[in-house]
């Protein structure tokens, strides 16, 4: 049995001390499965479509995919790279160790705050969620939401009061509950 | 009966004399009897035709034509509240006006868009299209005939019309090639003829068990 996880941070297992003790972990221990987790810090939605759209789904048995922020996306440069606006700090993250050309710096920092808007987000948001879900549709699956997914008909939504570490990421206690409501749905 | 149509000019009918009169998707509805409900766009992109279809209730439909646009086109939302097509083909050919919004597009063209990044997003567009329409009647089809941009169907669409080389002319007319290739117009859309020719293509694949 294997199990297919995907998402941003969160389900990557940021901030804990040991990622053995990620929600992914626990539920394919549970059912005594393989954990095929491909979460990325900073991923966006549309890189958990890419990834269903580049892989054979029936080799998995079962699927969780965790909704992120609408802002993040990605483009194409040498590979994949990922790009998110910040909201707090009104500037554009870039992930990954690789360097960005200040052309490009330039050109999403315009287009965040100039051409990015809110219904733009909303509706990417809701294309992605309806690609994700029409793809894994006949197979037992949850789609879930760690912030700021509270649009979508979401399997679980968890907004503050799920058990954070300092950085905002689920705490082990926070992962023991994304575990424990997703097995108690009984999918498998 | 009513049978709803998307997609961008070809449908629309641009270069027709009357598009009302003899778009493909008004010969379809002729042959079927049916309301003819065509909300194709000039200009209009692949993401278009997924919004509208989220936004519709699609049980008001008996059959579905989608024509994908080119995967180069995109739309953001404008500050008028209308959601804006653009295309970075035309964006590159175009010069800076002082204008930001004009600007940022036209760097967003040059340094962010790409061939991939088109290919990947026509690909999630096809996928979400199929997916809603799965257990209805419909058909999806491409007009890949500008070839001179490349190629800008990368999906497997039912039925697309295609130019793999050069058009070849005699005595001043385009011929059709083997490539699905259809009559056009001067600027590049399906003409009368070439519109008859998909309405007979969409028919039959309709009235097909599949």
């Amino acid at each position: 049995m294997k199990i297919y996880f995907d998402g941003c941070s969160h389900t990557w297992g940021s901030e804990l001390t040991d990622l053995n003790s990620r929600y992914s972990k626990i539920i394919s221990n549970y059912y005594d499965a393989e954990e095929y987790n491909i979460a990325e810090r900073g991923g966006s939605d549309k890189r958990m479509v890419r990834n269903l759209l580049e892989h054979d789904l029936t080799q998995y048995d079962m699927f969780v995919i965790q909704m992120t922020g609408k802002n993040r996306t990605e483009y194409y440069y040498n590979g994949w790279k990922k790009v998110n606006w910040n909201t707090i700090f009104y500037k554009v993250d870039f992930k990954g160790k690789d360097s960005v050309s200040k052309e490009i710096k330039q050109t999403w920092h315009d287009y965040y705050t100039l051409i990015h808007t809110e219904e733009l987000a909303d509706s990417n948001q809701l294309i992605n969620y309806t690609v994700i879900k029409g793809l894994i549709e006949h197979k037992p699956h949850v789609i879930i939401g760690i912030d700021n997914s509270d649009k979508l008909p979401l399997n679980f939504s968890y907004n503050k009061d799920l058990p954070r570490a300092k950085g905002g990421h689920p705490s082990e206690l926070g992962h023991n509950k994304i575990a424990s409501d997703i097995i108690n749905e009984n999918l498998l | 009966m009513k049978i709803y149509f998307d997609g961008c000019s070809h449908t629309w009918g641009a270069e027709l004399l009357d598009p009302n009169k003899s778009r493909y998707s008004k010969i379809v509805c002729d042959h079927f009897n049916a309301e003819e409900y065509n909300i194709a766009k000039r200009g209009g992109g692949c993401k278009r035709v997924v919004r509208n279809l989220i936004n519709h209730d699609l049980s008001q439909y008996d059959m579905f034509v989608i024509e994908m646009p080119s995967k180069i086109r995109f739309e953001y939302f404008s500050g008028n509240g209308d959601w804006v097509g653009a295309s970075p083909n035309a964006l590159l050919n175009k010069l800076k006006n002082n204008d930001p919004v004009h600007d940022t597009l036209i760097d967003y063209a040059k340094y962010i868009f790409t061939e991939k990044q088109a290919d990947s997003e026509q690909l999630i567009h096809y996928t979400i299209i199929r997916g809603l329409l799965e257990n209805k009647p419909h058909i999806i089809i491409g007009l890949d005939l500008h070839y001179l941009n490349g190629i800008n169907i990368s999906v497997p669409v039912d039925k697309l019309y295609a130019v793999k080389e050069k058009p070849k002319k005699l005595m001043g007319k385009v011929l059709r090639t083997k490539d699905n290739f259809i009559p056009k117009a001067h600027r590049g859309h399906p003409n009368e003829e070439g519109h008859e020719i998909i309405a007979k293509d969409v028919i039959s694949w309709l009235t097909t068990d599949k």
